[in-house]
């Protein structure tokens, strides 16, 4: 579905990535992770358009990035950006179905409407549809937010045939049952066809539902494959600058992560 | 048949939409309306039939209507063409508020923070000074078109220059407009205060006047010379909502969705500059409208921008007919400045909206 070859970004004479390269494909669930700065975003961001890259090459479907139309793109490809901002008192619903703009001139039809009000349900925010989207808490706004995306690959999803979706800390404001209802959600998805690509920081959710797993450290990627490829003791350090225990999770085929204590000074010895 | 029952349910389910088609509706009567008692009221007085005769009979339809032939040339010659300029001024200052409020994301903006306003309030400033002291055969070519013609011109040039400073590599940042929209409203603050210093007490109290705003001068040439301008900006800026919709979201976001942002961009600058810039070359600066326009509408049917700018349009133009009209009946014979209407009427308005929605918690 996207592929990215030997993706170099570079600002000034700041290299932010270097010579990425990755496949995301339908039925995959990507997962990139890594410490702060160590590109994740930038990379995301070249891979949706939103930044130039300095070297390498995008492909979507075979066609070069640069040479499709945004809305055709934007027809089988939902990107969902951390924290958007909407000063302006729509509802939720009218959140929802302005992810049906790819598909629809003018007014929503009533079968935009009739899928808006499903991924809400999907989403579980169909109780939300009438508030105004600025005063919802910043988890509920991530989760419209994330039903907007839905609604946008709706008839991608129904007809079976591939779309891509692409999330950028989609879990950042969300509660323990809540990360694991989306984390589900984009599992079933990348099930039925949807190619996934999401940069996440807990390591643990990424081991339980991820299919690939990209460490990125210092705008490279420092490992890339299965999370029980990647989650070895000695990779997690490196990337993440802090030592850990990984065991075999109780229930489930994966590991699991456990940050141990840092054995550096603390900073009341510095004072 | 099931379509029509889907869309009734849409019809009873979104209370939003179903307030904006009224409003929209009621609005449109209102205007009209308020067009066929505005033309009567004045120095010698039309009645609604007399004003329905008076146009059947121009557009060639006979009817058997009274009326007297001063009546039919006040209508014709000084009313028509003043309402008409009313209604599309305050249209083009209003849906271009709304444009601009949905362009930088910011319920705050108006038309002047792309330069238009303050680049006409100069050059008209330079030509009541300066060039209607000069003696050239070209500016007696020009006569009264001088006034007019400066102000376009320097509305125009002031947002190009707010444009290209703002856009590098074909893309425009949002953010940088708005402050070379400052910078250049200042620099243009500060030249015209040079012109004000250089005037003599006439030329003072002409572009004083001005910058108050007035339809006086009201001909049919200066409505079919902006009527392209507005009129461009009234077809092409609806067209425009969806993808102002999703910018609110934000730029990227609005890129994902399909929207060709850059594009938009600049269409609106573009309908936007001709629009205000024809508007005020006719009527002067009239403030308030594009500002508080579309932010009565917004607190009333909600930010969807296929409702709020076509609706911006009717309630502007109904708002600046209304304001003309008080101007020039309640010190009759004199006029007051439009500006001091506007913003007489609409400044309690939008304060008692305020306060409304204040319990409501969102004021946006």
């Amino acid at each position: 579905m996207i592929e990215a070859k030997n993706i170099t970004v570079q600002i000034g004479d700041k290299k932010l990535v270097r010579d990425v390269s990755m496949n995301i494909t339908p039925g995959k669930f990507s997962v990139i992770l890594g410490k702060n700065g160590a590109g994740k975003s930038t990379f995301l961001k070249t891979l949706t358009g939103d930044m130039k890259k300095t070297s390498g090459e995008i492909f979507v479907e075979g066609r070069r990035l640069e040479s499709i139309q945004y809305q055709h793109l934007a027809q089988k490809r939902a990107v969902m950006m951390q924290n958007a901002t909407l000063a302006f008192s729509f509802t939720a619903l009218e959140v929802v179905l302005m992810g049906r703009t790819p598909h629809t001139h003018g007014f929503e039809t009533p079968r935009d409407q009739k899928i808006s009000r499903e991924c809400m349900k999907q989403v579980g925010v169909d109780h939300l549809m009438d508030r105004s989207f600025p005063t919802l808490s910043g988890g509920e706004k991530q989760r419209v937010q994330f039903a907007r995306m839905l609604a946008q690959l709706w008839d991608r999803i129904e007809e079976n045939s591939s779309c891509c979706l692409m999330l950028d800390e989609p879990l950042s404001s969300l509660d323990l049952s809540n990360q694991h209802t989306i984390m589900h959600l984009v599992k079933c998805l990348s099930r039925k066809n949807v190619a996934v690509l999401m940069i996440l920081h807990d390591l643990n959710l990424a081991a339980q539902y991820a299919d690939e797993i990209n460490i990125m450290k210092d705008g490279r990627t420092f490992a890339l494959g299965t999370p029980n490829d990647v989650f070895k003791p000695e990779i997690i350090e490196m990337a993440f600058d802090c030592p850990v225990h990984i065991m075999q999770h109780p229930h489930y085929q994966c590991p699991l992560v456990i940050a141990a204590k840092k054995e550096e000074k603390s900073f009341l010895s510095a004072v | 048949m099931s379509t029509v029952t889907q869309y009734l349910t849409i019809w009873k389910s979104a209370p939003r939409f179903r307030l904006s088609v009224w409003v929209l509706s009621g609005l449109s009567l209102l205007l009209i309306w308020m067009i066929v008692i505005s033309v009567g009221i004045g120095a010698v007085s039309i009645s609604p039939i007399q004003v329905l005769a008076i146009v059947l009979d121009q557009v060639g339809i006979s009817t058997n209507g009274s009326y007297e032939a001063v009546q039919q040339a006040i209508l014709i010659n000084i009313r028509l063409p003043r309402v008409f300029l009313a209604v599309m001024v305050g249209a083009a200052l209003a849906i271009s508020g709304a444009a601009m409020q949905g362009l930088f994301r910011n319920p705050l903006a108006d038309p002047g923070l792309i330069g238009v306003s303050s680049g006409a309030a100069l050059t008209t400033a330079i030509a009541i000074v300066i060039l209607s002291t000069i003696t050239s055969p070209l500016i007696e070519f020009l006569g009264s078109a001088l006034l007019p013609i400066a102000a376009f011109v320097g509305g125009i040039s002031a947002t190009v220059v707010v444009y290209r400073l703002s856009t590098t590599n074909g893309k425009t940042n949002v953010a940088t407009m708005l402050l070379a929209g400052i910078a250049i409203n200042a620099m243009a603050g500060a030249i015209l205060g040079f012109m004000i210093f250089l005037s003599n007490d006439d030329q003072l109290r002409d572009l004083t006047f001005w910058t108050l705003g007035s339809l006086g001068g009201a001909m049919w040439s200066s409505v079919w010379v902006v009527l392209p301008f507005i009129l461009a900006a009234i077809i092409f800026l609806p067209r425009l909502s969806r993808g102002l919709n999703a910018i609110l979201l934000g730029e990227s976001e609005a890129r994902h969705l399909g929207v060709k942002v850059e594009r938009l961009k600049k269409m609106i600058v573009v309908f936007v500059g001709l629009a205000v810039g024809a508007a005020v070359s006719v009527s002067g600066m009239i403030g308030f409208i594009g500002l508080v326009v579309p932010h009565i509408l917004r607190l009333w049917i909600g930010p969807d921008h296929r409702f709020l700018i076509p609706g911006s349009a009717i309630l502007g133009g109904l708002l600046l007919l209304s304001s003309d009209l008080l101007a020039r009946t309640i010190v009759s014979p004199a006029e007051l400045p439009i500006g001091v209407i506007t913003a007489s009427i609409g400044a309690p308005f939008f304060l008692w909206l305020l306060l409304r929605n204040k319990e409501f918690g969102g004021y946006l």
